[in-house]
């Protein structure tokens, strides 16, 4: 199957983007609309995304509305928040069975595809706005839910160290939204910044499937007519490639582990130059179970039994997490540090680097298989304008790489933060220490 | 050698092969044009085994608990001192494992190199190799992984809750153990329990994807030794008609109380015919769809009082010695909405929800019939619920056809016969109050 998508215009600055496929007994949609984040931006499409499973013009309720989809052979449509760099915005998502499994004979997919742009584009209103009683109770839950942050202590620890890290930077901005900007905001408002933002967003929609491709376009192209286009332009992220002094921050928690992180300023962004390599670089250091800091924190120290590192093209950045001991900390930050040495010295064996090519050309090769992963692949290349590059091409790449250019991308890893979430049997209590110590590693 | 037999399912436009190699080790193989193929190579042997013999053993053995787990991190390590995720990695697969409480599996996915990958998996599952220092270095990462367990609250309110339903069945074993039964794990026992449970005749291979039957075939020939047929003997403590506690309530690092409501049905040892097994898995997702699904007036109700969140779910647990009907919520009244799932049960058992039942069937059997067909479409889910329900006695291929095939009264029946609410406990996790005090 080839998988690169067939895209079409469908408005100004609104794309269809058709991959065509019958390997799989589903047919997927999803729907991306982009904006600036911002800490307004982000709680209010977090609620927005809370509000349009609510009800539809059509299907007032979400009773109502989930009773349609569920006769469209549970047809699963959501909608979430969705942060790309300094960009975020809104996603949903529709997931049916395809036609040819109906029970009744009766297509599925065109009904389904009904449903779901019912929902984006004439979600349940009154009086001129959402419904002020239906806002509430999501704003409680969105609430509850950033107060559940918590509850997942290593996700916990990753979101930490970033909004220390990036504290000025748009990037920091917790997708889950804010409370006070949440209280504010009423029912009118929101659905005035809702028809704006459908207005201005960037947006990229993706099909993978079988389906009357034509009546598709034609579909959406009618819902969009109901949409006056005045597209936004985008600010664009803030690439920070330099780290001028390493931020040490501790943190204290009840719980039994404890949670590295450490965040790196890397400047390589999906269209750098640097980008093929530096998947190799990050798959070598922490990317995959042969990893050098796989085998060397957990199997040779045994100090923990989760470690990796992930770098994030979309902002030039990359982040190490180790769950450990507390009274290991040091220990695991100067073998990580020496382990990163040991790259930049060339020490790197011509198994790691065929072992490392390997798994990402595996991962890249196996997108293929999930049309949902191969919708969040394409989107931030065709924000950065690349139209070209399919999971193959880049595989292809990677193949080429050598040593050498692993080592050439040590040189731009500068440590900027290194975070702990201590955890503490002794005390009780979630009561949060914070100690800054400026020192230069 | 094997010689594979060919089983279709003209529903799903599927077949799947199946053979027993003369090693003793059975195979299905299901083809599937996908980049990436999978294989799983599981054991019957889990964390509830703890007792046990075989023919040959003169007295039955008792483990301690998280050795079946611990032996899945040590196959990894091989004599010869190589590191298997890396003998794996010069292939380009990606490979896994993992422990339940009734099998322990050895997986890998790759785009390439099929059989090079298959001889690592079938070689050094099949090549144990233990010494002190091994296993001693294995104790602190192991340790640390029962630490991330016990930050997790979700593992924490799933364990109270088998603990509260069961008062004897292994199923309450925690699958990792402690950090101090797993210290007494030495490399003798991890030898009984290899011998009796890593028996080819006690395996199954599953593979989906690029394979060819016939080199498949080879490399079976190649790497595996016949295993001499065996007959292991469980000793299972016999259950009561009860829970071990109603309630268990526990303090935890957590901003809302989450709860997990149980209800105790009987397991699938006793049953014989296959197709008995999918309609009962069937006819309890249907009815959970009917009675609490997204559509259900009971969910739509508490959630538009505020009194639950989008995190509620329920759904059917099972294994061969165990079974069970969870409900899982996170609200700030866990009594009183469990409180409500046990009424809006009696509801239904006294026939009060005939219409609601007779209106939300169709769609609900459309729902689990769809989810039943969507497993087809990667190879790893494929070979993953091929294992799963074979080691309960039941095929995943008829699966879709008994979801099509559900009846109004095969839902009615599992009403009747599997919510017995005297059989039920309740798992709460409440914020420990330092926690809450804090904002």
């Amino acid at each position: 199957m080839d998988t690169k998508p067939r895209r079409i215009k469908l408005c100004d600055d609104v794309y269809l983007n058709v991959i065509r496929t019958d390997k799989f007994k589903t047919n997927f949609l999803t729907f991306f609309f982009l904006t600036d984040l911002t800490k307004r931006s982000a709680s209010y499409c977090r609620l927005i995304s809370r509000m349009l499973p609510r009800g539809t013009a059509k299907y007032p309720t979400a009773r109502l509305l989930s009773r349609a989809f569920g006769d469209c052979y549970g047809a699963s449509c959501d909608a979430f928040a969705i942060k790309h760099g300094e960009s975020q915005g809104i996603c949903v998502s529709l997931s049916t069975l395809a036609d040819k499994f109906s029970l009744d004979g009766k297509p599925i997919i065109s009904r389904a595809i009904d449903l779901a742009t019912e929902m984006i584009f004439s979600p349940a209103v009154k009086d001129g706005g959402f419904d002020d009683k239906v806002l509430d109770g999501e704003k409680n839950n969105v609430k509850d839910a950033i107060s559940a942050e918590i509850n997942n202590k290593g996700e916990y620890a990753r979101k930490r160290m970033i909004q220390i890290m990036c504290e000025n930077e748009a990037y920091s901005v917790n997708t889950l939204g804010y409370p006070d900007i949440i209280d504010e905001v009423n029912g009118k408002q929101l659905y005035e910044y809702y028809r704006a933002f459908l207005s201005g967003a960037r947006t990229e929609i993706y099909f993978a499937g079988i389906c009357d491709e034509a009546l598709l376009e034609s579909k959406l192209k009618t819902v969009f007519s109901s949409v006056e286009r005045r597209p936004v332009k985008m600010s664009g992220t803030v690439i920070i490639s330099d780290a001028e002094r390493v931020k040490r921050v501790t943190e204290k928690m009840d719980m039994t582990q404890s949670h590295l992180v450490m965040g790196f300023r890397t400047g390589v962004t999906m269209d750098s130059p640097d980008f093929v390599p530096f998947m190799l670089y990050n798959s070598v250091l922490g990317g995959s179970l042969t990893s050098k800091l796989f085998m060397n924190l957990r199997e040779k120290m045994s100090l923990c039994y989760t470690v990796g590192s992930s770098p994030d093209g979309s902002k030039g950045i990359m982040r190490i997490y180790a769950g450990i001991d507390s009274r290991n900390s040091e220990k695991a930050i100067n073998e990580t540090f020496r382990q990163m040495k040991l790259i930049e010295d060339g020490e790197i064996t011509d198994d790691e680097i065929k072992e490392s090519k390997s798994a990402i050309i595996n991962s890249l090769v196996g997108l293929g298989d999930n049309p949902g992963a191969l919708a969040g692949w394409y989107l931030p290349r065709a924000l950065c304008g690349d139209f070209d590059e399919t999971p193959e091409t880049l595989a292809a790449k990677v193949k080429a790489l050598e040593k050498k250019d692993v080592i050439a991308c040590a040189r731009l890893v500068k440590t900027d933060t290194v975070y702990l979430l201590e955890g503490n049997e002794k005390e009780n209590g979630a009561d949060i220490e914070t100690e800054e110590n400026d020192d230069q590693l | 050698m094997i010689s594979f037999k060919e089983f279709k399912n003209e529903r799903l436009g599927e077949k799947c092969l199946y053979g027993v190699h003369s090693s003793g080790l059975e195979v299905f193989l299901v083809p599937k044009d996908h980049k990436k193929s999978y294989a799983i190579f599981g054991t019957r042997y889990g964390a509830m085994h703890r007792t046990f013999k075989t023919d040959s053993d003169p007295d039955f053995v008792t483990v301690p608990d998280g050795i079946a787990h611990f032996l899945e991190h040590k196959l990894f390590e091989n004599e010869d001192g190589s590191d298997t995720f890396s003998l794996y990695a010069q292939h380009g697969a990606n490979a896994n494992a993992f422990t339940s409480n009734e099998l322990t599996a050895y997986l890998f996915s790759a785009t390439g190199d099929y059989y090079e990958n298959l001889e690592i998996l079938l070689k050094f599952v099949t090549s144990p190799y233990f010494t002190k220092e091994t296993v001693d270095k294995e104790m602190g990462i192991i340790g640390q992984e029962l630490r991330m367990y016990l930050d997790n609250p979700y593992r924490r309110l799933y364990k109270n809750l088998l603990d509260a339903l069961y008062v004897n069945n292994h199923a309450k074993i925690d699958v990792g153990g402690t950090e101090e039964s797993i210290a007494k794990i030495t490399p003798e026992i991890l030898y009984r329990c290899y011998g009796t449970f890593y028996n080819l005749h006690n395996m199954t291979l599953c593979l989906c994807g690029s394979f060819d039957p016939e080199k498949v075939s080879d490399v079976m020939d190649k790497t595996l030794k016949p295993s001499e047929p065996i007959n292991i003997t469980h000793k299972f403590p016999e259950e009561p008609d009860r829970v071990n506690k109603s309630v268990v309530t526990e303090k935890f690092n957590i901003a809302l109380p989450m709860f997990y409501l149980g209800i105790k049905d009987t397991p699938f040892s006793d049953f014989t015919d296959p197709k008995a097994i999918l309609k009962k898995i069937c006819a309890h997702d249907v009815l959970l769809e009917i009675l609490f699904g997204r559509s259900s007036d009971f969910y739509n109700d508490l959630y538009e009082s505020g009194m639950i969140n989008d995190k509620f779910s329920s759904g059917y647990i099972y294994g061969k010695n165990f079974s069970f009907v969870y409900f899982a919520a996170e609200t700030r009244e866990p009594e009183k909405v469990a409180a409500m799932i046990r009424e809006e049960i009696e509801k239904a058992k006294s026939g009060k929800y005939g219409e609601v039942i007779n209106e939300a069937f169709e769609r609900s059997r459309r729902t689990v019939y769809a989810d039943c067909v969507q497993e087809w479409n990667s190879t790893s889910d494929i070979a993953d619920n091929i294992l799963d329900l074979r080691f309960i006695g039941a095929d995943v291929m008829g699966m879709a056809d008994a979801a099509a095939e559900l009846t109004v009264s095969d839902v009615l029946e599992r009403l009747r016969e599997s919510y017995d609410l005297s059989l039920s406990a309740l798992s709460i996790i409440v914020p420990d109050e330092c926690a809450e005090s804090e904002k």
